[in-house]
């Protein structure tokens, strides 16, 4: 029986040493697994990483509970359950390994076959595991045995087949992180993706060490301890690597995690549960007590970086206010000057020289659109971009927008045509604003459209909305790009190629008009065109 | 400052930028006469000696600013009655409303227009102000 081997009745024998290895090393997962939680559990990365801690500590906590519980079936128990943990250890591991790839390389089918065979055969030992908690011995074998061998239990006949997956899918996620650092973009990602790499594998490998007494031979006390120590290295590393730590939150995390492993000990250890409520009380009081201090920290912490942001925000739109209102004067100054040079009839230009001026004309004009796009992004970031509703009909909006990029569109022989409704319902809007949106549209349409192409602005009601769309015969957008025509700056590249002059911002500005409206901007695209369609709220029925 | 025709209406453009000042006259002089003020005191005391019929007023000048010009020129009755458009390159929604406050009748930036659709609208101002007397 493994009754001596209660907690208060601490020996140095090998057992202990390894309970007290394995304490240490289920504190330090547990402790890793709450910061990750806590700062990065949204982040690409932090999520399979806190995962994988989180296997780590079901492993570390039930492998010590195993040493230390009184009751060789309850000890058998928690070895089953310790062992559980190191499959899914396996798992979240070729997780991790995965989305790490993934950072840098486009991942094939070979990769997610290989990572589902990983979670397949994972899944299956765990229910193998679960039935070996109800005395099948299917893996986790016989534990009746002295104390002296209670680390070398009999191995149940599943045991090898579960010691060659932890060393298959450990080895795989390793060629995998691997391959992630030969895919690093330079030489100090290489270099850190390697050294994540190379702990996480060799900790494991190290930590593989821990089956070999079931099969008669004890590296474990030996190599084993150096496992999980490598492991915290990798994952505190890959922590700092990519900033999901902040020090003042780890520092109050160990402070809150060092006091609840305190008092939930003092509790265990007490004789009766009648002398342990004290203890009990305390360590409830400490846990809840805890959490707020943590919450606190984080949110702290969080309003911190959120008033560094905003500050710098501000200082980017105000830079960006100061740069484009100083462009504006000499601006003004050039686009006055050709205007002045190709329409004064006294001196009218000739040739090369009427082509030169309105070369400079139109560059002039888009370093106007730019300054103005730029002024209107400050405005937004700076929360000064207002809306100015009045109620109308957005036939107007459009007639208006059709009209000014009519020029636009015949010089690039495109069929510009609105088809507008004998009635519709008016809206509120922000005419200027609404113009402006559907101008960056329209404009969109004509710059990405073939010579000899359509684009027609379609003006309808739906469901108590007013819809209008913008269809055009274009190069359409690549998938892949869809997701991101509203981000500031981005251009697809397509559209670098074919217009090359564009800032990358009518459309967030676009966007932000239209939400501003209460309504919805879309695109679609299915390759032989693009529809863009603005759905604003009617306010009143239709009107002819 | 330019000669024309007596009948022809005057605007007085406050502009600091000369070259600006210069191209808006050369295009003003075909169908107004032009008086042009460099900062906001120049300006105040052309109105002490002249009525012109409209004033193109710049913001950012040297010395007082165009608000306070166009404070001033409502605030004196002699000058109260004259037109004002703010043609600046502030064009902040905060700006506009208050040129709009200060009785400005139109608040326009400067880069987005060109000279020719200045004077168009000069002219279409000068018509309504006409009109409304």
């Amino acid at each position: 029986m493994r009754g001596k081997l209660h907690p208060m009745g601490f020996q140095f024998d090998p057992t202990h040493i390894q309970a007290i290895g394995i304490g240490i090393a289920a504190f330090l997962a547990t402790t890793l697994m709450v910061f990750v939680f806590l700062s990065a559990r949204n982040e690409k990365l932090g999520r399979p990483m806190w995962l994988t801690l989180l296997a780590c500590a079901v492993w570390g906590w039930f492998g010590f509970l195993y040493h230390i519980v009184p009751d060789i079936w309850l000890a058998r128990e928690m070895r089953v359950i310790s062992v559980m943990g190191i499959v899914w250890i396996s798992m979240t591991e070729m997780h991790f390994a995965t989305v790490y790839l993934r950072e840098r390389v486009r991942t094939n089918k070979v990769i997610e076959a290989v990572r589902w065979c990983v979670f397949v055969f994972g899944t299956a030992l765990t229910l193998l595991l679960f039935t070996d908690l109800f005395g099948t011995r299917f893996v986790v074998g016989n534990l009746s045995l002295p104390p002296e061998k209670v680390l070398a239990p009999e191995a149940g006949p599943f045991m090898l087949i579960l010691v060659i997956y932890y060393a298959v899918s450990t080895a795989l996620a390793g060629i995998l992180l691997a391959w992630r650092a030969h895919a690093g973009v330079d030489r100090s990602d290489r270099l850190q993706a390697l050294l994540l790499a190379t702990s996480m594998t060799v900790g494991l490998a190290l930590g593989g060490t821990r089956f070999t007494p079931w099969f008669g031979f004890d590296f474990y006390p030996l190599v084993g301890g150096l496992g999980f120590p490598l492991f915290s290295f990798a994952a505190l590393y890959s922590i700092q690597r990519y900033h999901l730590l902040n020090v003042q939150v780890a520092a109050a995390q160990i402070l809150v995690f060092a006091l609840w492993t305190f008092t939930f000990f003092r509790a265990l250890i007490n004789p009766s549960l009648r002398a342990a409520l004290p203890d009990i009380g305390l360590f409830v009081t400490v846990l809840i007590l805890g959490v707020f201090l943590l919450r606190s920290v984080v949110a702290e912490i969080r309003t911190q970086k959120e008033l560094a942001r905003l500050a710098v925000d501000r200082m980017k739109s105000e830079f960006v206010t100061i740069a484009a209102h100083q462009l504006r004067t000499p601006l003004s100054a050039v686009r006055w000057t050709f205007s002045l040079l190709l329409t004064d009839s006294a001196t009218p230009l000739v040739g090369a020289q009427r082509e030169i001026a309105e070369k400079g004309a139109r560059a002039a004009d888009n370093m106007m659109a730019l300054s103005n796009d730029l002024l209107n992004v400050a405005r937004i970031s700076n929360s000064t971009f207002s809306f100015e509703l009045e109620t109308g009909d957005v036939r107007d909006v459009v007639t208006l927008a059709v009209g000014l990029l009519e020029e636009p569109a015949r010089k690039r022989n495109i069929q510009l045509s609105a088809r507008l409704p004998d009635s519709l319902p008016t809206v509120e809007y922000d005419r200027g604003k609404l113009a402006f949106a559907l101008e960056n549209l329209i404009d969109n349409a004509i710059k990405y459209t073939p010579k000899g192409g359509h684009v027609t602005v379609d003006v309808r009601e739906s469901g108590g909305n007013v819809i209008i769309a913008v269809h055009d015969t274009g190069i359409g957008i690549a998938p892949a790009e869809q997701s991101r025509l509203f981000e500031r700056f981005f251009r697809g590249a397509e559209a670098v190629r074919m217009s090359p002059d564009g800032s990358g911002l009518g459309l967030f500005i676009a966007k932000t008009i239209v939400e501003g409206h209460g309504g919805k901007i879309t695109i679609s695209s299915d390759g032989r065109g693009t529809t863009a369609t603005i759905t604003l709220r009617a306010s009143a029925p239709a009107e002819p | 400052m330019e000669q024309a025709p007596a009948q022809q209406q005057t605007v007085l453009i406050v502009e600091d930028d000369q070259l600006l000042s210069g191209l808006l006259a050369v295009k003003m002089s075909k169908k107004f006469n032009t008086l042009a003020a460099g900062t906001g005191e120049a300006a105040l005391e052309i109105l002490k000696s002249s009525t012109p019929d409209l004033i193109l007023l710049d913001i950012l000048l040297p010395g007082i600013d165009g608000f306070e010009v166009l404070r001033r020129v409502k605030a004196d009755p002699k000058t109260a009655g004259i037109p004002v458009i703010i043609l600046s390159n502030l064009g902040e929604d905060a700006d506009k409303a208050k040129g709009k406050q200060l009785g400005a009748e139109e608040f326009v930036v400067k880069v987005t227009l060109l000279p020719d659709e200045v004077v168009s609208l000069v002219e279409s101002v000068c018509a309504r102000h006409r009109g409304a007397k």
